[in-house]
């Protein structure tokens, strides 16, 4: 069981990037100027070149009522809430609470492809916002809430 | 283990930089890899602060996953997003201060901030997953608790059960969410959701509830419904729905290019679908529609126009009144059943669906979908029989059939000519140039004189 919560060393925004290649290497990195610095060129592509490829770049807004974070595990206890009335039984079912940390939020992430913008029916991260976010919520829905869609006269 | 490590954020690293002397130096090339590394989500933005990542029972896999349980918002799945294997993926996360908008803007002052940003932390991970939380209807989570596992105690399923129970064989699952049921909104929504799909008895002042196969299928078919009503994704759509509806055009090709040139052989063979190839429009021919062929000429036109104005470049689906979408409906339904259900429900689900007990009635997409099976196998059989009466009609035209053995018969020559040629020796080759013309024969020599 964990509750997530805000990192003290919270570092605010960031930009996730999915890359078309794979970085055997899990862990912080100078991201300078350097080395890597998407820009829009004159057509308003997204372009960025990284180690002399060129990548198109497709910037994923994160759906409306969603924020993106970035979260990471921690050994941390949540400590017990301040229990009024535990009866035995509770104590010793009691699971800990370990937290988890958020530790960055993201409101958009950019699909690159290489030399190419990224497919729009085949990019499994284009897909994921585009479709599963809506459909999920079409599949779950029930006549019990209120649904922004109108499903007028469909319940029995 | 060094807490802080595990975090990408800059003045966590510092604060353990007395501890680690690499990661002072500014020219360490990389630091060392985390063994726990962050990982990237998508979460509801309005969550509480009673909001936790459970292990629930899967009502599929009948294992346990991660879900996100929040009192004041409800439940979660999660859902995995990652490239496949054959496509590598890794995220980089750059700082705010690296998203393109910033850059466009601060493009001038770019090389002061530059000296700035050399030591902007990134941060690399090897695996590209996003974890996107979803809402998922509660009823799926209580599925598990519903439904005895063993099947031998067939009785058992029978009884009725008092709300407090079923929660209790929940937790007793999944002893995670113990602490959450002590939360009224979290028992009240499970409840409720429970009371959907069960037959329930007031037993004095406490209802009591029992699985209902069919309330489990209306419920599951109003979600069927709302998903068709929305519409399905693309992919989906173009998989089961559009494919599966696809009338077999080659058909139709073929036998355009038949009935040109040869009168007598393939027209015997397939009398159904020519009605459209006659009906004279010129657009109508790329599609065929079967199922009322001879009959209803002006109807199928209609169709086929009005059909053409809506999707004029993509086949459209060609299919009677209601038959797309039931099959959409039915789609909807199993790709839940797949996705939320036990195997064992989930094909009593299907069978009631398919039942006369249903509230929807399939047999029209059924016999629509006999029907294309039948063409398709009847478009596969003259499509070979239309080959074989071509080669015998047009041998001396220049079909791409006969182009092939012509070609080959060439290249059959042309070998041997070259073996031929390699038998004979540079001599024999240099003298052949030799124009003989006037000159006596060899065998001039040895005649008697």
């Amino acid at each position: 069981m964990l509750a997530i919560q805000k990192s003290k060393s919270h570092k605010g925004e960031c930009t996730p990037n999915v890359l078309p290649c794979r970085i055997h290497h899990n862990g912080p990195v100078n991201t300078s100027k350097r080395y890597w610095s998407p820009r829009k060129d004159a057509d308003g592509k997204t372009i960025a070149y990284f180690r002399g490829r060129k990548l198109h770049g497709k910037a994923m807004k994160i759906p409306k009522g969603y924020r993106g974070v970035v979260l990471s595990t921690t050994d941390k206890i949540l400590p017990k809430p301040q229990s009024k009335e535990h009866d035995e039984e509770d104590e010793e079912e009691f699971n800990e609470v370990k937290v988890v940390d958020e530790e960055a939020t993201f409101d958009e992430f950019m699909v690159w492809g290489h030399e190419a913008l990224p497919e729009e029916m085949a990019d499994p991260y284009v897909r994921g916002m585009e479709e599963w976010i809506d459909f999920a919520k079409t599949i779950h829905a029930h006549d019990d809430e209120e649904l922004d869609v109108g499903v007028g006269g469909k319940a029995k | 283990m060094a807490k802080t490590r595990g975090r990408p954020a800059a003045s966590a690293e510092k604060d353990t930089t007395d501890s680690k002397p690499i990661a002072t130096g500014q020219k360490t090339p990389l630091k060392a890899e985390v063994s726990n590394p962050p990982q990237l989500f998508i979460l509801p933005e309005n969550l509480g602060q009673e909001a936790r990542i459970v292990q629930l029972e899967n009502a599929r896999q009948s294992t346990n996953s991660s879900y996100l349980v929040c009192p004041e918002t409800g439940f979660y799945e999660f859902t995995r997003i990652a490239a496949p294997k054959s496509t590598p993926r890794s995220w980089l996360l750059s700082q705010g201060l690296d998203t393109p908008d910033n850059i466009a803007k601060g493009e001038e002052g770019a090389e002061s901030k530059l000296v700035n940003n050399i030591s902007n932390d990134g941060y690399v991970l090897r695996n590209a997953n996003l974890l996107v939380a979803t809402p998922i209807d509660s009823l799926f989570l209580m599925l598990p608790a519903l439904t005895s596992k063993s099947e031998t105690k067939g009785a058992e399923k029978k009884l009725f059960l008092s709300g407090e129970d079923y929660l209790e064989k929940l937790a007793s699952d999944s002893p995670d969410i113990r602490p959450l049921l002590k939360n009224e909104s979290v028992r009240v929504l499970l409840e409720k959701r429970m009371a959907a799909i069960c037959d329930t008895v007031d037993a004095g002042d406490e209802t009591m509830y029992r699985i209902s196969e069919e309330k489990l299928l209306i419920e599951l078919m109003k979600k069927a419904e709302r998903m068709v009503m929305n519409g399905l994704t693309p992919s989906l759509e173009e998989k089961f729905v559009k494919k599966a509806l696809d009338v077999p055009t080659p058909l139709v090709i073929v036998e355009e290019e038949v009935t040109k040139s040869t009168l007598s052989t393939p027209q015997a063979e397939t009398p159904d679908t020519q009605s459209t190839t006659l009906s004279g429009e010129s657009l109508a021919t790329s599609f065929s529609e079967a199922s009322t062929a001879a009959t209803s000429f002006s109807e199928e036109s209609s169709i086929t126009t009005t059909k053409v104005v809506i999707q004029p470049v993509e086949p459209s689906i060609e299919a009677p009144e209601g038959v797309a979408d039931l099959l959409r409906l039915r789609t909807a339904l199993s790709f839940i059943c797949s996705k939320y259900l036990s195997p064992k429900i989930s094909e009593t689900i299907k069978s009631l669906a398919n039942s006369s007990a249903s509230a929807k009635d399939f047999t029209p997409l059924d016999n629509h979908l006999a029907h294309l099976a039948k063409l398709r196998q009847e478009a596969l059989a003259t499509r070979s029989l239309g080959d074989a009466s071509r080669k015998r009609c047009f041998d001396d035209e220049d079909e791409e059939g006969n182009g092939e053995s012509r070609a080959e018969k060439k290249r059959k020559k042309e070998e041997e000519e070259k073996r031929k040629k390699a038998g004979e020796s540079r001599g024999v080759k240099n003298l052949k140039k030799v124009n003989v013309s006037g000159m006596k024969k060899m065998s001039d020599f040895f005649k008697k004189k």
